[in-house]
């Protein structure tokens, strides 16, 4: 035990020391893309709930700003475009007979965060761990399914909403362009209202969290 | 050579063990045409009181005469309004529909707890056919009461003789609205039980009713109580 805390210490203090490069740049902009998988409610299509959200594994590309007020600490800003298509294979047998044509638009989220980052150096790069909150302009989900007996549509919607998010990463420095992976969570939870074919309007709350696993470019300034 | 019997009766059974398929059928669930819709209301008491909020599911069961393989197909679901009304509306595949060797049923299951509410089937099936089709609609009220306990006791059953009997009945009046009173709690009493437990329907009158038949003579006693939801009555009778 005392061994492994000694390496420990003795890693930070390597960190530490190789510090200095990475620390010279007061900011830094990035560029990611990766995917978002949904979680909690929004990957889950439970029967007895009027409108399942049906949301498939999704994509997320994010541009962000991020600027040192400490050698260790950084704000910013992060401007993300979130898709999760319909998951029409939850919603249809592809060999169902009844069922034809199937048309879709996407589950859409732009989001607009302040972000807080925290960074511990290592020798070519760092890693850290970063929060943000701001605001999501959603769309909701649409299709139309065409069968047999008709068609069946789900009409789309716009909501705003909170929204907020933690991530962590390592980055790898190449004098001022870095490559990087990042991992998080990003959740919001937009109302939206929805009239079926009766002409029954519904407002629905619809959670929207994804895990997003993300590889990135930075470049720092 | 009988040793290796068990090993295949297991894999047998392991075999027909698998063959239970759950689906939910979406397109059946927004029916986009030629729909077969139930509907009706919810009451609990005496009628009185609408039951809202509770969720009713529709589904396609087929079995096969052994029950070791199943085909359940999630229909359509609907919640009770504030009124206690309710309205499935869903799509009926080709093989839902009557025909011969068809040996699925429509049931209409009502996610309740059966420790609280009378369902007089002791299960949440609330409706059942096999003969359902399409474009069409049908009606169906049900009274759901809630669940008291009447524990009965018979005393001298030692001096009943062959020809004599002892009944005794409680009617609640729970499920089909249709019909009144027609959930039925009745015992035929020997000499060799003297105690039973019927759970009845709470925030009712209900008659207890005796029919003693001892040495050719037969008396009919009745009388009506009222029980609140979760209440254990002890009732005596005496042969």
């Amino acid at each position: 035990m005392k061994k492994a805390i000694l390496l420990l210490i003795s890693c930070f203090l390597v960190i530490e020391a190789y510090a200095q490069d990475s620390t010279s740049y007061r900011s830094s902009i990035k560029v990611m893309y990766g995917s978002a998988a949904p979680t909690g409610e929004f990957g889950e299509n439970r029967f007895e709930n009027d409108y399942p959200p049906f949301a498939a594994f999704g994509s997320m590309l994010s541009l962000s700003y991020s600027y040192s007020i400490k050698p260790k600490l950084q704000v910013g800003g992060t401007v993300a475009l979130r898709r999760n298509g319909f998951e029409e294979t939850e919603f249809a047998n592809p060999n169902d007979r009844i069922v034809g044509t199937i048309e879709s638009e996407a589950w859409q989220s732009v989001f607009t965060m302040a972000d807080v980052q925290y960074k511990w150096y290592a020798r070519d790069g760092f890693f850290y761990v970063k929060g943000g909150a701001g605001l999501s302009f959603n769309r909701s989900l649409s299709y139309k399914v065409q069968t047999l007996f008709g068609p069946i549509n789900r009409p789309t919607d716009n909501s705003t909403a909170l929204a907020y998010g933690i991530n962590t990463g390592m980055q790898f420095d190449i004098k001022r362009v870095g490559l990087g992976f990042d991992g998080g969570w990003l959740a919001t939870s937009p109302t939206f209202s929805i009239t079926d074919a009766h002409g029954k309007t519904t407002k629905y709350k619809q959670p929207m969290a994804t895990i997003n696993l993300s590889f990135y470019l930075a470049y720092s300034l | 050579m009988k040793a290796k019997l068990l090993p295949c009766l297991i894999l047998l059974l392991f075999i027909l063990g698998s063959c239970h398929t759950k689906t939910d059928d979406y397109i059946s669930k927004y029916c986009p045409g030629s729909c077969t819709v139930i509907k009706g209301k919810l009451t609990t008491d005496d009628r009185s009181k609408p039951l809202a909020g509770v969720m009713l599911e529709a589904k396609w069961v087929e079995r096969d005469m052994l029950g070791f393989s199943s085909t359940t197909r999630r229909k359509a679901t609907a919640r009770t309004d504030a009124n206690g009304n309710y309205e499935l509306r869903f799509l009926l595949r080709d093989d839902e529909l009557p025909q011969e060797y068809n040996y699925g049923n429509i049931i209409v299951e009502a996610h309740l707890d059966t420790k609280d509410y009378l369902i007089c089937s002791g299960t949440n099936e609330l409706f059942y056919s096999n003969d359902l089709v399409r474009d069409t609609t049908i009606e169906v009220n049900y009274n759901l009461p809630k669940k008291a306990t009447i524990n009965l006791q018979a005393t001298n059953l030692e001096t009943m003789q062959p020809t004599d009997n002892l009944y005794t009945g409680i009617n609640s009046d729970a499920g089909d609205a249709t019909k009144e009173n027609d959930c039925v709690g009745g015992i035929i009493w020997s000499k060799y039980q003297s105690y039973y437990s019927l759970d009845v329907a709470a925030n009712q009158d209900l008659t207890i009713r005796v029919v003693k038949n001892k040495a050719g003579i037969e008396t009919v006693t009745e009388e009506i109580v009222r029980l609140k939801p979760g209440e254990k009555l002890h009732y005596q009778i005496t042969f």
